[in-house]
């Protein structure tokens, strides 16, 4: 598949229900509302970001089905990522054992150039809930950030908006890093891989 | 004891020219018994002469009754049948084939009346009815009230007469059509043959002239019809000279239309006495301001609907979709296509069953007035759904619907729904994970579903917005609320997904199933009725929920052979943006568009891919019409696969369901005649072959049989083939291992 090169595409997974759709929203809208239904198919939304100061870029975020067996089909925009964000649920256990194989079975079909190093974020989801309700450590979430390989751990609230911004920031320096380090691998210009604009209103929907 | 349902004096019958020959009388709408079904009413008309004059004041008593009351008991002395004279006449309503209602002249030139024509071609017998409405006590009266509830135009905007009353009489007892608009002709209970041939004669404008006056058209009369509701209203204020009244004229449209009250017609209606009564009698100028934009509101939408009828919409399908690949969609074919005006009403649904509530005429003639016109509402939806869905077997009498209902009810309670409610923990304990894993999703699901339909919006017990509470606890009481299902509607659909999860436990939960599940319920909103729709609409949908995608995967492949048939520039674009699977079609074939479209509309389109009219698959039709209205701007704009999904998406809630339903059955109708034509090919080749190849022997490739077919024989595709059947196609769920996909 080609790929736009002044795109940063980010793709979400995660379980059923973690709050995918409501973190996309939360980031590109900074909008959160109780009615997001469950996500069919896949759709993605795009947000003018500035990296590291200085450089501006549109990021593409892609949303998608948490059933499993919706995967198969859904594997065709895997391809080209820039960054991967893992999501789970702070409430649900199973949500969080689940990562791991979330992050394998994307790198199986997103053809990436080197699994090692592909950037991975992972987003502990719905931290706003009582203390109760909670029943993921975050020791044993660090524990598994780190056996994954050092992937960034953000603890976040779409509902709240709590380090939602935070998170996407470190998404999108990953994904600007990753795309140039591809380009440098294709000998592409490095310029082109960064879209400079100015101003830009990020496009919106409403689903 | 009879009921009269109808009472109208001063109706006349004018046996010559000659005015004293005219007879008045009491025209009479009488059902014999409460138990009587509606249909089996009966219209009479009695001279007045004939009657004793007590009995003309019970009549009169009667008339007056009834202009507050639904029906009346008629005196006991009574039988219409019992008064004979040689003017007087007996039919029954659903003998009526079609009344003409003409209403009076605005000047009172002529008399409103009534022209009955009746099935068996018994006309003779049936004189023109006049209304003399200027002597009638309940016609007098009634238009006295409608001028002060300042609605002086009845729902056409024309002025009320006593013909108006018959018809809604009518209209609540039988089908009642309208298939002419000029001529104001109704049918009762009509074949949709017939509704089609009297429209279309109808409304097919004269074919000549030169095209740009066509398309000047449709806002030639729109602008008549505005014009002509406008010019009554300003008219009816033009010689206010009350307070009100200079109100109204400040508004910029009656100050506009005051500019043309030199208008012939504006003219003659300023000096029409009603028009001035109507005037004196209203004061408030706002409310009747507002009543009279919504007329105009409501003429638009009306006239938006007719216009489906019109030349230019026509000319564009055909131009679209019209003549290519050696077929032609004929003017029938079009017009059948783009006639969608008669909905199926509760009085035509009715007059489809006989005395033991079985159906009299065929299935296929019922499924042709939902496919073309739809049910007219969600109460009559909730009757009919149960038919399409194969709940109720067509056959059926009323009796056995009933024992049919309470058996089902006792089912779903029994079999399932207890099942699951005083069910044991399991001794297995990743089959009980896996339960508590179901039940997870499915609530979670819910919560998540069609929140914004009032029915579902509340999450509180009653299901009503809960005001005081919300002000009180804004945070720590709804966390609690977040997670915990209260709407009682809600908690229906959570019953019904789990015990389908009991009914098809291989198939279990999937997610986009309570979309299903959610229309279904809102229309019948009965949890053990709506549980069995479910399961018959899961026995057609199972196969785009299956584990490891194949029969969602078979549907896009048929798609794309489809496409590649029917659009093939469009689908060579496609592949240039990596869109060639049409992956960008997964949510609207997975849940049969039901995120694309308002709640209300999904209703409709459902019910008519339900019929298997023409296809048990017709969503690839719809999907394919939506693919071929957006062909041109895909082809013109879009070149990457992102954009293409992008812009797919965004569609919803922008669409005109109604053009793309008509153009589903164009393009059906053009893919049949398609695959016709290759198949006599095919045909024709293969005849040609094995005449060579007689004895057995390979077949040598002869010059002619080199030269390649107009169009090549594998373009049909046994995917293709299948579409022009109407057998459900059945693809059920393996059984579930403990690893299998969730
Ligand atoms: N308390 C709380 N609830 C959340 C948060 N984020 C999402 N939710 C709720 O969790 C449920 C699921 O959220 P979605 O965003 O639809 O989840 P998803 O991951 O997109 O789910 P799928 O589309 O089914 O894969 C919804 O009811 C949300 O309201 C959060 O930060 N805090
Ligand atoms: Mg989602």
């Amino acid at each position: 598949m080609s790929r736009k090169k002044n795109i940063l595409k980010v793709i979400i997974l995660g379980d059923s229900g973690v709050g995918k759709t409501s973190l996309m929203h939360r980031y590109v809208n900074d909008k959160y509302s109780q009615q997001y239904k469950a996500t069919i198919g896949a759709d993605f939304l795009t947000k003018e970001v500035i990296v590291n100061d200085d450089k501006v870029a549109t990021m593409q975020v892609w949303d998608t089905a948490g059933q499993e067996r919706f995967q198969s089909l859904g594997v065709a925009f895997y391809r080209g990522a820039d960054c991967c964000v893992l999501v789970y649920d702070v409430t649900n256990g199973k949500s969080f054992d689940n990562v791991k194989s979330w992050r394998d079975e994307f790198l199986v079909h997103a053809n990436v150039s080197s699994p090692e190093t592909f950037p991975f974020v992972i987003l502990a989801n719905k931290v706003d809930v009582e203390e109760s309700k909670k029943v993921v450590s975050s020791r044993s979430a660090q524990e598994q950030a780190k056996s994954l390989g050092n992937v960034p751990l953000f603890f976040t609230s779409a509902k709240d908006s709590i380090n939602v911004q935070d998170a996407f920031e470190e998404i999108a320096r990953s994904a600007l890093q990753q795309s140039q380090s591809d380009a440098d691998a294709y000998e592409d210009d490095l310029s082109e891989a960064i879209n400079i604009q100015l101003d830009g209103e990020p496009s919106s929907c409403n689903c | 004891m009879s009921q009269i349902l109808f009472c109208k004096s001063k109706v006349f019958i004018h046996p010559t020219s000659n005015r004293s020959d005219q007879l008045p009388g009491f025209l009479l709408v009488i059902k014999e018994s409460q138990h009587t079904q509606t249909q089996d009413a009966k219209l009479s008309w009695i001279p007045e002469n004939d009657l004793e004059s007590s009995f003309v004041k019970t009549l009169l008593n009667v008339e007056s009754k009834l202009l507050t009351a639904h029906s009346v008991r008629s005196p006991h002395d009574f039988t219409v049948d019992s008064i004979y004279s040689s003017w007087s006449f007996t039919i029954s309503i659903s003998a009526i084939y079609s009344i003409q209602f003409k209403p009076p002249h605005p000047n009172g030139y002529w008399f409103g009346s009534c022209i009955i024509n009746c099935k068996n071609g018994m006309n003779e017998d049936i004189p023109v009815l006049f209304f003399h409405d200027d002597i009638c006590t309940s016609t007098i009266a009634k238009r006295k009230k409608m001028s002060k509830e300042f609605d002086p135009f009845s729902n056409e905007g024309d002025i009320y007469w006593g013909g108006d009353d018959l018809r809604t009489c009518l209209q609540s007892l039988v089908d009642l059509q309208k298939v002419d608009s000029s001529q104001c002709i109704y049918l009762v209970n009509a074949s949709l043959d017939d509704l089609r041939n009297f429209s279309l004669n109808n409304f097919q404008r004269p074919q000549s002239g030169s095209s740009s006056k066509d398309d000047g058209n449709i806002w030639d009369s729109l602008e008549a019809t505005r014009w002509s509701i406008m010019s009554k209203f300003a008219d009816a204020t033009t010689t206010a000279s009350n307070l009100f009244g200079k109100l109204v004229k400040k508004h910029p449209i009656v100050q506009m239309i005051d500019k043309h009250s030199d208008n012939v017609y504006v003219k003659q209606l300023m000096k029409n006495p009603r028009v001035v009564e109507v005037q004196d009698e209203f004061d408030s100028a706002k409310i009747y301001l507002a009543k009279w934009a919504m007329g105009v509101k409501q003429e638009a939408e009306r006239y938006q609907k007719e216009h489906y009828l019109d030349d230019t919409y026509k000319r564009i399908l055909r131009n679209e979709l019209g003549i290519s690949n050696d077929v032609e969609i004929s003017p029938e074919e079009l017009n059948i296509a783009v006639q969608r005006s008669f909905p199926l009403t509760k009085q035509k649904w009715d007059s489809l069953f006989d005395s033991q509530g079985r159906l009299s005429i065929t299935v296929h003639e019922v499924k042709d007035f939902i496919f073309h016109g739809g049910v007219e509402n969600d109460a009559l939806r909730s009757e009919v759904w149960l038919f399409l869905l194969g709940v109720y077997p067509w056959d059926s009498s009323l009796q056995e619907r009933k024992e049919l209902k309470q058996a089902m009810e006792e089912d779903y309670n029994a079999n399932y729904k207890s099942k699951w409610i005083y069910r044991d923990v399991l001794d297995d304990s990743e089959e009980e994970e896996y339960w508590k894993d179901q039940v997870f999703r499915i609530s979670k699901d819910v919560l998540r579903n069609d929140r914004d339909i009032p029915l579902y919006r509340h999450n509180t017990k009653d299901g009503k917005e809960d005001g005081a509470k919300n002000e009180e606890a804004p945070n720590k009481g709804d966390q609690e609320e977040e997670w915990e299902i209260k709407n009682p509607h809600l908690q229906a659909l959570k019953n019904i997904l789990i015990s389908y999860n009991i009914y098809n436990p291989n198939l279990g939960y999937v997610q986009g199933m309570t979309d299903l599940l959610s229309l279904i319920y809102f229309v019948l909103q009965d949890e053990a009725l709506s549980f069995w729709c479910f399961v018959n609409f899961m026995n057609r949908m199972e196969r785009n929920f299956l584990r490891d995608q194949s029969g969602i995967r078979d549907q896009m492949l048929t798609l794309v052979d489809l496409c590649q048939f029917m659009l093939p520039k469009f689908a060579e674009h496609l592949k240039k943006c990596e869109s060639a699977d049409l992956f960008f079609c997964f949510r609207m074939l997975l849940v049969w568009f039901k995120r694309e479209f308002e709640f209300s509309d999904v209703c409709k389109i459902w019910e008519i891919f339900w019929t298997d009219y023409y296809s048990s698959q017709f969503q690839l039709f719809f999907m394919l019409a939506i693919l071929q209205k957006h062909s041109d701007v895909v082809v013109s704009q879009l070149t990457e696969f992102d954009d293409v999904l992008k812009y797919f998406n965004d569609l919803r809630n922008s669409m005109d369901w109604s053009d793309i339903m008509i153009r589903s059955e164009l393009l059906f109708i053009k893919f049949q005649k398609m695959i016709e034509v290759l198949e006599r090919e095919e045909e024709l080749i293969s005849k040609r072959t094995t005449s060579t190849g007689y004895n057995g022997h390979e077949i040598p490739l002869t010059s002619e049989a080199e030269d390649p077919p107009l169009h090549h024989p594998s373009l049909i595709s046994e995917n293709l083939k299948e579409l022009l059947s109407k057998e459900l196609v059945i693809q059920k769920e393996g059984p579930r291992s403990k690893d299998s996909i969730k």
